[in-house]
C-alpha cells in the first residue's frame, strides 16, 4: 500500500510516499528545467564534480565517504538525466530506515545531503580547479570510451538518425567539443541556477512519520526558490521515413543490429494501454513474436527483444547477429512485423502477454525507483496510475492490437558490422 | 522445518526432504509475485570427477551447454505455451559453483513449480537438439569476446592460475563449445542432477503448505543411487603461468589488469576472510581510502577492484581503463603493499557492511540471491553474517593480512591497434 501526499510550497514541491515495503528511505532531490545542450553538457560535468570537490567541513572526497560509512553506508549520488524535452539534475539519498540502526540516522544524513549539495569547497567564484580538470577529462575519456562498448556505441550511432530532431538523438558522443569547451566559473554559475532558475521536485519514498521528514527537508531547503521553466509538451512528433538502412564496421565479432519503427497517429488510448500490450507481443515476453521468429525457429541470434519510446512513438528491435544472416533477420523482423496484423498471432498471444505486464505491474510496488519515476513524471505529463493501466489493458482486444499494428513502419535500420566475424 | 532467522525481521522455513532435496522457503505480503528457482551444485568448476572405477574429464562449457538443453522450450512447446499461458518468466543461468533454473511469476504458482520441474528433472537431452544449440552459444560466446573488459578479466584469470576452473570462462572455450557431444551432456545430466545435488528456494507471495506438500509429492519417487560422484579437485599451485601479457585490440583507450594470488588462511571462516579483505582494500583502494585519492589526483578515475576466491587462493584483482597504465601499475604496487586498517575504520566499515545485510531481503531476488550463492558456495546458508561481521576482531585483520602474499602477481595490458 502506497500513502501519497504532494505538498507544493514556494520552493520546492514535496513528494511523500509513504510504504512500509522498504526498509529503506530514499530522498530524491530534483531541479528540472526545458532541456538545453550547453547547459546539460555543465550538469553532467556538475554530477561529477559535486561530492569530489569537497565541502567546507569535509575538505576531501574521503572524509565524505568516511561520514557516510558511519551513517551505514547512507549513499548520496548525483545524475543528470533527460525526460524528453526537460533535464534534470537529482540529487539521490537512500539511509538504512532509523528503526534498524540509530534514532539520528535521518537528521544526521539529511545534514549530509545539505552539506554536500549547498555547501561546496568554493574559491574565487569557483569549484576547485584541479578537481575540475581531473573530473572534466575524466568525463571526455569516459565519453569517447563508448565505443570500447559496441552495444552502448551502436545505440547512440542508431537514435542519432533514427530519432533526429529530439533530445534522444543527442549524446555526448556527438557532441563531445561542448564538453571540451567547458569552464569552471561558467560551472558554478549553473550550479547556483539550480536554487533560482529551476523546478525543484523532492521526493521521499519509504516508511517515515510525514512530520520527521517535513521538517528535516524544510531544514536542507531553506536556500532554494523554485522556477518553473519546464516544457509540459514532452511528445515529439517522428517524421515518417522512407526505410533507410546504413552500416558501420566495427573490430568486433558480433554484429549488432537495430530496427527502427515509427508508428503513424498514435491516439492516446492506444499509447497508454494498447502500445504496451502490442510491444510485450512483438519483444517483450518469453515467447514474443521476434523471439520465436529470429532465435527459436531459426537460430539467429542470441538475444532480440523490442522496446517503446513514448514520447516519440516508436518502437526500437535490437539484436546481436551474425554478420552474414543480416539479410534474413532482417526480412523475419519486416514478417514478424506483418505477423501482428494477423488476428490469429495475436489471438494466441493476447492473454499470455496481459499476464506478462501484470507481473511487470505488481513489480512497480517492489520497485522504489520506478515508483519515485511515475509521480515525478506525472509533474509534467498524464500518466494513468498503474492500477489504472492494470484495468485498462485488461480490456484490450484483439483487433485494436491488429489495428495498431497497421500503423507501425519499419522505418531506419542500422548495422554495427563485426568484421571480425568467426564461425 | 526449521525456521532460519536472518535477523532484521526475516525468517526463511527450512525443509530436508526425505530424498535428500533441500528446500528453502520465504513468504512474503510484501510482494504480488514470486520467484522459484531449482539449483543443482554443478557449474564449470567440475573438470574432472570419479564415478566407480572411472574418472571423467569434463568438455569446457558443458555446465552451460547442459543448462541450454535443461531449459528447453523450443522443442516443448507445450510448456513453453503453459509458461507463456500463466504470464510468467523463465529464465537460467551457470556459474562456476552451480547452476540455476528459475520461473518468476503472479499466478499458478503450483503449475508454475511443476513445468519448473519437468524441465530440471526430466530433461529429454537428443544430440539433434545439441547440433542445433551450438550456433546459438557461439553467438554468445563471441558476444563476451567483443568486450575488452571480459577480456582482461578472462585472460589475467588464465595467466594467473595454474589448474582452477577460473582459467576458462563458465562459457567454456570455443573449441569445447564445438566438440562436447550429447552422450557427454547425458552423463553429466545424470551424474549430477541428483536430486540430493539439488537446492529449491521458493520467495514471494505463496501457500506454503501447498507448495511443500506438492514439492514433497512431485519428488517423492526420485530414487537417489549410491553411486555418488566424486568431483577431483583442482590442486591450485602458489605460481602463475604468466606473469605479463599485452594483447593489441582495437580500443579507444589502454586496459589494464594486475592480479595478485595469495593462499587462503585454513584456520579462520571463509565468510570472515571475505568480509575482513573486502573492508580492508576498501578502506585504502576505495573512496574513503589514500591510494583512491591518490589514483584520483593522477587523472585515473575509471578504475575498479575486487576478488574471488577458487581452490583455496584468493585473486585479488585491479583494473583500470586509462593510458597512464604505468602510473596506475606503480600506484597499486604502492598502495598493495602498505594495506592496513585502523580500529576506527573497522568499526566503520562494520557499520557500512550491516547496512548491506540489513537491506538484503528488499526484494525476493535478492533473497533468492543470497540464499542461492550461499547454498552454491558453502552448500549451507550462513544466517548469521551480522553476528560474524560484528565479531571481526582488530587481531583477526591483522591476522589476515599478515598472510597475504603478494608474489604470485599477474599483468595483462589490452593496448589499441
Amino acid at each position: 500500500m502506497i500513502d501519497y501526499k504532494k505538498q507544493v510550497n514556494d520552493n520546492y514541491t514535496l513528494h511523500l510516499i509513504n510504504t512500509t515495503r522498504f526498509k529503506q528511505i530514499n530522498i530524491s532531490v530534483r531541479f528540472t528545467k526545458s532541456y538545453e545542450k550547453n547547459t546539460g553538457a555543465y550538469l553532467k560535468l556538475l554530477e561529477r564534480i559535486l561530492p569530489f570537490n569537497g565541502t567546507k567541513k569535509y575538505r576531501r572526497i574521503k572524509d565524505i565517504n568516511k561520514k557516510l560509512e558511519s551513517l551505514y553506508r547512507t549513499s548520496l549520488t548525483s545524475t543528470f538525466f533527460c525526460l524528453s524535452k526537460n533535464m534534470t539534475f537529482e540529487i539521490n539519498m537512500g539511509i538504512v530506515n532509523p528503526k534498524y540502526t540509530e534514532d539520528t540516522l535521518l537528521h544526521d544524513s539529511c545534514e549530509m545531503l545539505r552539506e554536500i549539495l549547498f555547501n561546496p569547497k568554493i574559491e574565487d567564484e569557483q569549484f576547485n580547479g584541479e578537481v575540475f580538470e581531473i573530473e572534466k577529462d575524466n568525463l571526455i575519456k569516459s565519453i569517447l570510451n563508448v565505443k570500447d562498448s559496441p552495444d552502448t556505441y551502436g545505440r547512440l550511432k542508431f537514435e542519432e538518425k533514427f530519432l533526429s530532431g529530439t533530445v534522444y538523438a543527442e549524446n555526448n558522443y556527438k557532441n563531445i567539443k561542448l564538453f571540451e569547451n567547458l569552464e569552471n566559473k561558467e560551472l558554478y554559475q549553473i550550479y547556483k541556477g539550480l536554487f533560482t532558475d529551476y523546478k525543484v521536485d523532492i521526493l521521499v519514498c519509504g516508511d517515515f512519520e510525514n512530520l520527521d521528514i517535513q521538517k528535516e527537508i524544510s531544514f536542507v531547503m531553506k536556500d532554494v526558490k523554485q522556477n518553473d521553466k519546464t516544457n509540459k509538451d514532452l511528445y515529439y512528433k517522428i517524421k515518417k521515413k522512407e526505410k533507410l538502412e546504413e552500416k558501420e564496421s566495427m573490430q568486433i565479432m558480433q554484429s549488432s543490429l537495430f530496427v527502427g519503427c515509427t508508428i503513424d497517429n498514435l491516439t492516446e488510448e492506444e499509447r497508454n494501454y494498447r502500445l504496451i500490450l502490442y510491444n510485450t507481443i512483438l519483444g517483450s515476453m518469453n515467447n514474443s513474436v521476434l523471439f520465436m521468429n529470429v532465435r527459436e525457429k531459426n537460430s539467429l541470434c542470441y538475444h532480440v527483444g523490442s522496446y517503446i519510446n513514448r514520447f516519440t512513438d516508436t518502437i526500437e528491435i535490437e539484436s546481436g547477429i551474425n554478420k552474414k544472416n543480416y539479410e534474413k533477420t532482417l526480412s523475419i523482423i519486416d514478417e514478424s512485423l506483418r505477423n501482428m496484423e494477423d488476428k490469429k498471432v495475436i489471438e494466441t498471444n493476447i492473454v499470455n502477454a496481459k499476464k506478462t505486464i501484470e507481473i511487470a505491474q505488481n513489480d512497480f510496488y517492489d520497485n522504489m525507483n520506478k515508483i519515485m519515476t511515475y509521480y515525478f513524471m506525472n509533474e509534467f505529463t498524464n500518466i494513468p496510475s498503474i492500477e489504472e493501466r492494470r484495468l485498462k489493458v485488461k480490456d484490450v482486444t484483439v483487433d485494436e492490437i491488429c489495428e495498431l499494428a497497421k500503423k507501425v513502419r519499419l522505418s531506419y535500420v542500422f548495422l554495427l558490422e563485426g568484421v571480425n566475424e568467426k564461425n | 522445518m526449521k525456521k532460519i532467522d536472518f535477523n532484521y525481521d526475516e525468517i526463511v522455513n527450512y525443509y530436508k526432504l526425505p530424498n535428500g532435496l533441500r528446500v528453502y522457503l520465504y513468504k512474503t505480503n510484501k510482494t504480488k509475485n514470486f520467484y522459484v528457482t531449482v539449483s543443482t551444485r554443478f557449474g564449470a568448476d567440475v573438470m574432472k570427477y570419479k564415478k566407480g572405477n572411472k574418472t571423467y574429464e569434463v568438455t569446457k562449457g558443458s555446465a552451460h551447454f547442459l543448462e541450454h538443453r535443461v531449459m528447453d522450450f523450443s522443442k516443448n512447446k507445450d510448456a513453453a505455451d503453459k509458461i507463456s499461458e500463466f504470464g510468467s518468466m523463465a529464465n537460467a543461468y551457470t556459474t562456476y559453483n552451480g547452476t540455476n533454473y528459475n520461473i518468476f511469476g503472479h499466478e499458478n504458482i503450483i503449475e508454475n513449480i511443476e513445468l519448473l520441474f519437468d524441465r530440471v528433472f526430466k530433461a529429454d537431452i537428443k544430440d539433434e537438439d545439441v547440433e542445433n544449440e551450438r550456433g546459438i552459444i557461439l553467438e554468445e560466446y563471441d558476444m563476451y569476446f567483443d568486450d575488452p573488459y571480459f577480456i582482461l578479466h578472462n585472460n589475467l584469470s588464465e595467466n594467473i592460475f595454474t589448474d582452477s576452473s577460473k582459467r576458462f570462462p563458465v562459457l567454456g572455450t570455443r573449441d569445447g563449445i564445438k566438440s562436447v557431444c550429447g552422450n557427454e551432456l547425458r552423463r553429466l545430466y545424470r551424474d549430477f542432477y541428483r536430486i540430493d545435488n539439488m537446492f529449491v528456494i521458493v520467495s514471494g507471495d505463496f501457500n506454503e503448505e501447498e507448495v511443500i506438500s506438492f514439492i514433497t509429492n512431485y519428488t517423492k519417487d526420485i530414487k537417489v543411487t549410491s553411486d555418488k560422484p566424486k568431483v577431483i579437485k583442482a590442486r591450485e599451485k602458489e605460481i602463475v603461468i604468466t606473469p605479463y601479457e599485452e594483447i593489441s585490440m582495437p580500443v579507444n583507450e589502454s586496459k589494464v589488469i594486475v592480479g595478485y594470488k595469495s593462499k587462503m588462511l585454513k584456520d579462520m571462516l571463509d565468510v570472515k576472510q571475505k568480509s575482513i579483505l573486502s573492508m580492508v582494500l576498501g578502506n585504502v583502494f576505495g573512496l574513503s581510502g589514500e591510494a583512491y585519492e591518490e589514483l584520483n589526483k593522477k587523472g585515473i578515475k575509471r578504475f575498479n577492484w575486487g576478488f574471488e576466491n577458487s581452490d583455496g587462493y584468493f585473486l585479488i584483482y585491479f583494473k583500470a581503463s586509462t593510458n597512464e597504465i604505468d602510473v596506475f601499475l606503480e600506484i597499486i604496487d604502492k598502495y598493495i603493499n602498505k594495506l592496513n586498517m585502523d580500529e576506527e575504520a573497522l568499526e566503520r566499515k562494520k557499520r557500512a557492511k550491516l547496512s548491506t545485510l540489513i537491506l538484503s531481503f528488499e526484494n525476493i531476488l535478492d533473497v533468492e540471491d543470497r540464499i542461492a550463492s550461499e547454498v552454491f558456495t558453502y552448500n549451507k546458508v550462513i544466517n548469521d553474517r551480522d553476528n560474524i561481521i560484528k565479531s571481526i576482531t582488530f587481531s583477526e585483520v591483522n591476522k589476515l593480512l599478515k598472510s597475504i602474499n603478494l608474489e604470485s602477481k599477474s599483468v595483462l595490458k589490452i593496448k589499441g591497434e
